[in-house]
């Protein structure tokens, strides 16, 4: 082949650089797909940095508690049910962080999620739990106002309402420490 | 150097391949179209026959987040049947479909949208398709056109011969026209 030839053949640079741009380009889109934190099942939430969702449960042992009146205390919201493994072995953490954070002024919240009454009443004897234990409005689900894909789930809300963190499946005891100095 | 006609082949390839892949992964088309079954759902509101209609509807756009490529109105999980019960008291307190989608994303992520919105990014997904279908077709017509333009490196004499052949073939039991090198097949 003559270079006269090789001349007229040659495709011009932005032709030979459009192949590996496009595959180049491909190739990053992919990483940042595989790279970005998934919205569901991470720590985050989307809630996180918003307002609480609003909510008025009836109490397991009688009378009713709204998130709205315990504005100006940090809340620790654990969505937990009698039949939820996890939720046995973190049981006593959040039991110990209800009666530690009382003194900084901590709510602990524990709502039932798919469970009967009578089975989330033996759960929390069977753990001590001091604090209020609410069942879920079959009408209205809170679960699913907070975003819930199963239990245990926790969130924790600071003196102002707002979401700072979630814990979407067990807590650890760091995991716990962690979040709770968010919102303390 | 034969680059360029590899290079219209390898483009023609990747088109059609972006072309699959952004259909392939469509949530929508994934999707059994299989009616809703509301039977098993506990009411907690009473709807009309419109009512319930957008409710489903609803429901038909919103992945069931524990579920593999179900919405909330064919999933019969707990969770699904819950969400869904959100949506149809919404539903019945007026809210408008956007209002409902936007519920759900706030809490789930864009995610639990089974069809993403026709805005911002998500308007890749809607064109993207349309964009590949229009340039990968272009890229073949550019390419079947090059390919019909004989190569100047063909020898005039061979390719009378092969005119000749196709206008009047020769007989297969009577004499077989030589090859260009000579020899006979």
């Amino acid at each position: 082949m003559t270079s006269r030839a090789a001349a007229i053949v040659r495709p011009p640079v932005w032709r030979r650089l459009v192949l590996p741009l496009g595959v180049l380009a491909l190739l990053g889109l992919l990483a940042v797909g595989l790279l970005r934190p998934s919205a569901q099942g991470g720590p985050g939430t989307p809630l996180a940095g918003k307002a609480a969702p609003a909510f008025t449960l009836a109490n397991l042992d009688g009378g009713q508690v709204s998130l709205a009146g315990l504005r100006g205390r940090p809340v620790l919201i654990n969505f937990f049910a009698s039949w939820c493994l996890p939720c046995r072995d973190e049981a006593p953490m959040l039991r110990q962080s209800a009666l530690e954070g009382a003194s900084s002024g901590l709510v602990v919240l524990g709502i039932v999620y798919q469970d009967t009454p009578e089975k989330a009443r033996a759960f929390r004897d069977e753990f001590s739990f001091g604090f209020p234990v609410l069942l879920d409005d079959p009408a209205r689900p809170t679960a699913v106002a907070y975003g819930l894909t199963g239990v245990p789930e926790t969130f924790f809300i600071d003196r102002s309402g707002i979401v700072r963190a979630r814990q979407a499946g067990p807590l650890s005891a760091s995991d716990l420490k962690d979040k709770l100095r968010g919102i303390l | 150097m034969s680059a360029r006609p590899d290079l219209k082949a390898w483009l023609v390839m990747l088109a059609a391949l972006m072309f699959w892949a952004m259909f392939a992964a469509h949530p929508v088309w994934a999707q059994p179209a299989t009616p809703a079954d509301a039977a098993g759902q506990r009411s907690f509101v009473t709807l009309n026959a419109a009512q319930e209609a957008r409710a489903q509807a609803l429901g038909r756009g919103l992945r069931c987040p524990i579920c593999r490529g179900l919405s909330i109105a064919e999933s019969p999980s707990d969770l699904a049947r819950q969400m869904l019960t959100e949506v149809r008291a919404q539903v019945a307190g007026g809210a408008s479909d956007d209002s409902v989608r936007a519920y759900f994303v706030t809490r789930y992520g864009q995610s639990v949208l089974l069809a993403p919105p026709a805005s911002g990014l998500g308007l890749i997904v809607w064109l993207g398709p349309l964009v590949a279908l229009l340039g990968g077709s272009l890229a073949l017509a550019l390419f079947l056109r090059r390919a019909a333009r004989v190569s100047p490196k063909v020898k005039p004499e061979f390719l009378a011969l092969a005119r000749r052949e196709i206008a009047a073939p020769p007989e297969l039991a009577g004499a077989v026209a030589p090859g260009p090198d000579g020899a006979r097949p």
